[in-house]
């Protein structure tokens, strides 16, 4: 079975507004890294929201065609049911932040889901030796820098153990020590059989991935390999994805 | 004397224990394109933010043209330094794009029709026209990014302070930016890009600072 | 004393806030504040850069004294103007309440920011409160010092694209702040609603119940602590409600003629306000402050 399955999506933000997504069809199977690649504004942060679910539970608009992670419809069930299925981590570093310390944040995703206390210390100690946290372990996270903050969102959804992930480039502030970091940490949670979606501009970023998804101003003009498609300069260059 | 003189200058957020900054003396001029670099919450923006005079620092002085920020106000430093927040919704208060970009045009006195003239210019050179009676918050991160960048470049100081310009940016407008960051260098202004791009600011900055436990260290291998 | 329970500190704070508003003369209430501070100091909290900020209450706190004054009967007239009473011990007394009162409030309030917020969460909860309220409360309190962060950016953001602010006319200013008005209330929406995404696509709500890394736990001390002041803010209001009818050192009425404790601290207590506030009247305070 495949982990997501997106097929025909189409989306406006208002129904009076401009098309966002146009019939995007794809499917990524279990212990894949998908990467979507595509000029800002194309979309990608948008089809990031409605495999989370916040698109169309949250944000509304008109959403045509199907979206389906690990078997169950997005449109039919609520956002927290979904969490159990993907984690999502944002791409405003500032607004996904909101308890006192940085231990508090990793917690709280597994006290949610009824664990018992030893496990849910269990989560936050490997999460914090994992992302190298132990430093700002007490921090206030609103009091972090950016790339610091992401690296605490990454851990509170990491805590959740979800078997689809999409990060909205998560990487793009932070510095070469914790992008390599997060690679790692991808890497080998692919061997877990976690289906990773990424969204990047950097093409060293993308060195980890499987397959790449082109976007452009919505439509999918292509679905291959990643080494097929980083290989293809002339086409890169072409959709303005060079730099 | 430099543009911007930091002179001793050492900084620690009220209320916390760590020293951010550490007796720092560094000269900015307003020629060229420095980068700054550093490892997360190595102080970059904390540095920045000094520059400007947003943070006055414990102990020290920053001095722009050999007055001590302190007795200047932010509007005058403003006039002479443009600054690009890290997080672009902070700096974004204007109902539309247009607005946005107009706001400090309108402040320095120009003629509407100037006003209207730099505006349209600006928002065709980042590829934002089809937004301009958008309202900002409701565009992707990249957009407004970009948006809060035009914003500021379009008041034409004499220094940019630019605070990771690049997250966010695909390739292509990462080189619309760097090439108008180009002009604005040629034409005798400075510019201050604080990012870990390695490959944006290999590109276009001429000197190299990196941050590093709370002091300076200057030159490319740093 | 940091390591208190939350409950704990309500509670003394509770009793701190009750017995401050039940209590109606100066001299309780100044014996209530210092009790206050001393708690403060075993909490070791930096009270005194707290006071300071205060200074900026003391024009208010003149008006009310005058406003009291005129307008609540009684006592001595200390200052007339024209056959209206300016000054008045009554008034004088009530302001000086009013000044304790504040003082007392504020600074047992700021107890609560020696426990996390998370901690009040989970007393909240252990209090049997359903957990959903209980992080609604939280995450308000929150947001807000974040916001007004936010805020501050953004006034610096705009000072620096030219408005000063400081120097604009007032009408400019009011023109101003209704211009950015609509813009920031969407952004504030905005925010929230980012929020309650986020939490949601954190797996909140997913359960009926949920559980929490740590639990607290009363220690002995709690209970010491928490009988110490329920007991001793009881006692006092039994008191209090007596001395209602058969007036004495917390008579609510003509302070300064009936308590017999007074005279000794408003001589010792409050000189620098005795000679500021009475050196102007010589007629009023010949026939003195303090009537035996
Ligand atoms: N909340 C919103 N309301 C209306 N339009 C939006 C909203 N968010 C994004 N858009 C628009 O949708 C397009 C795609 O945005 P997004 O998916 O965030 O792009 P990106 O590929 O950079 O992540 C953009 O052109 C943006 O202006
Ligand atoms: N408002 C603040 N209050 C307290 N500490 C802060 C605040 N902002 C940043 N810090 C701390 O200062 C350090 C430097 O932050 P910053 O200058 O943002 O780093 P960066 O180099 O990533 O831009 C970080 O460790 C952070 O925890
Ligand atoms: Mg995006
Ligand atoms: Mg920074």
């Amino acid at each position: 079975m495949d982990a997501v399955v997106v097929d025909n999506l189409c989306y406006k933000y208002q129904p009076s507004g401009r098309q966002i997504l146009k019939n995007i069809s794809f499917k990524a199977g279990q212990g894949e890294i998908v990467a979507v690649l595509g000029l800002s504004g194309c979309g990608k942060s948008t089809l990031g929201l409605c495999l989370g679910g916040i698109i169309p539970h949250y944000l509304g608009g008109e959403l045509t065609g199907r979206v389906q992670v690990h078997g169950i419809e997005v449109k039919d069930h609520n956002v927290a049911r979904l969490a159990l299925e993907v984690g999502l981590v944002f791409q405003d570093p500032e607004t996904q932040l909101f308890l006192p310390t940085v231990e508090d944040e990793i917690a709280f995703a597994p006290e949610n889901l009824c664990l018992p206390p030893e496990e849910i210390g269990k989560r936050v100690y490997d999460m914090i030796n994992m992302l190298g946290l132990s430093d700002i372990r007490q921090a206030n996270p609103n009091q972090l820098s950016g790339g610091q903050k992401h690296l605490v969102a990454l851990g509170a959804v990491l805590a959740l153990e979800p078997g689809i992930l999409v990060l909205d480039e998560v990487m793009a502030q932070m510095d070469s020590t914790s992008k390599k970091k997060i690679k790692d940490i991808l890497v080998n949670l692919r061997l877990y059989g976690k289906t990773i979606l990424i969204i990047e501009h950097e093409l060293e970023s993308l060195s980890i991935a499987d397959r790449i998804l082109v976007l452009e101003d919505g439509a999918l003009i292509r679905d291959g390999q990643a080494s097929e498609i980083v290989a293809d300069e002339e086409f890169l260059a072409r959709q303005k994805l060079m730099f | 004397m430099a543009f911007i003189d930091l002179i001793n200058v050492s900084y620690k957020y009220p209320g916390q224990q760590r020293t951010i900054l550490h007796d720092i003396n560094l000269s900015i001029w307003n020629r060229g394109c420095t980068a700054v670099t550093g490892s997360n919450g190595s102080g970059k923006t904390t540095l920045s933010k000094l520059l400007l005079g947003i943070l006055t620092p414990v102990t020290g002085l920053v001095k722009l043209n050999g007055q001590p920020l302190t007795s200047m106000t932010l509007p005058q430093i403003g006039r002479r330094i443009g600054y690009v927040f890290q997080n672009p919704d902070r700096q974004i208060f204007c109902a539309t794009v247009e607005e946005e970009i107009s706001f400090g045009l309108q402040n320095q006195g120009l003629s509407p029709d100037q006003v209207l003239q730099k505006v349209k210019a600006i928002l065709d050179y980042f590829e934002l026209t089809r937004y301009a009676h958008t309202f900002p918050l409701a565009l992707s991160a990249g957009e407004k990014r970009r948006l809060a960048i035009a914003a500021v470049l379009a008041l034409e100081p004499d220094l940019l302070v630019l605070d990771e310009p690049t997250a966010g940016l695909d390739p292509y407008r990462k080189r619309l930016l760097g090439d108008y960051l180009e002009k604005i260098i040629a034409s005798h202004k400075g510019v201050v890009i604080i990012s870990h791009d390695h490959q944006f600011i290999a590109r276009y900055a001429t000197r190299f600072i990196r941050l590093k436990n709370g002091q300076v260290v200057e030159g490319q291998g740093a | 004393m940091n390591k208190l329970d939350p409950r704990t500190k309500i509670v003394i704070i509770l009793c701190l806030s009750t017995l401050a508003v039940v209590l109606n003369s100066p001299i309780p209430l100044l014996v209530l504040f210092v009790l206050t501070l001393v708690i403060l100091s075993t909490f070791r909290i930096n009270f005194i850069g707290i006071m300071f900020k205060f200074k900026k209450l003391l024009p208010l706190l003149l008006v009310m004294l005058i406003v009291q004054s005129v307008f609540a009967a009684g006592g001595e007239t200390l200052l007339a103007y024209k056959g209206i009473n300016i000054l008045t011990s009554n008034g004088f007394n009530a302001a000086l309440c009013i000044l304790f009162r504040m003082l007392i409030l504020f600074s047992s309030a700021m107890l609560i920011m020696t426990s996390s917020s998370k901690d009040y969460v989970l007393a909240l909860v252990q209090l049997k409160i359903p957990y959903e309220i209980a992080f609604m409360v939280m995450v308000a309190f929150r947001f807000l010092p974040v916001f007004l962060e936010e805020i501050k950016d953004t006034l610096i953001a705009v000072q620096l694209r030219g408005v000063d602010l400081k120097r604009i006319a007032w009408g400019n200013k009011v023109k101003f702040y209704t211009h950015f008005f609509t813009p920031l209330l969407w952004s504030v929406m905005l925010k929230a609603r980012q929020l309650a995404i986020t939490m949601e696509a954190r797996a909140f709500r997913v359960y009926r119940r949920r559980t929490y890394l740590r639990v607290l736990r009363y220690s002995v001390l709690d209970y010491y602590v928490m009988a110490f002041f329920l007991l001793t803010t009881i006692m006092v209001l039994f008191y209090v409600s007596l001395d209602k009818f058969s007036p004495g050192i917390f008579s609510m009425t003509d302070h300064f003629q009936l308590s017999p404790g007074k005279p000794l601290l408003t001589t010792v207590a409050l000189p620098v306000l005795h000679c500021q506030k009475y050196k102007k009247c010589p007629d009023s305070c010949s026939s003195g402050l303090i009537k035996e």
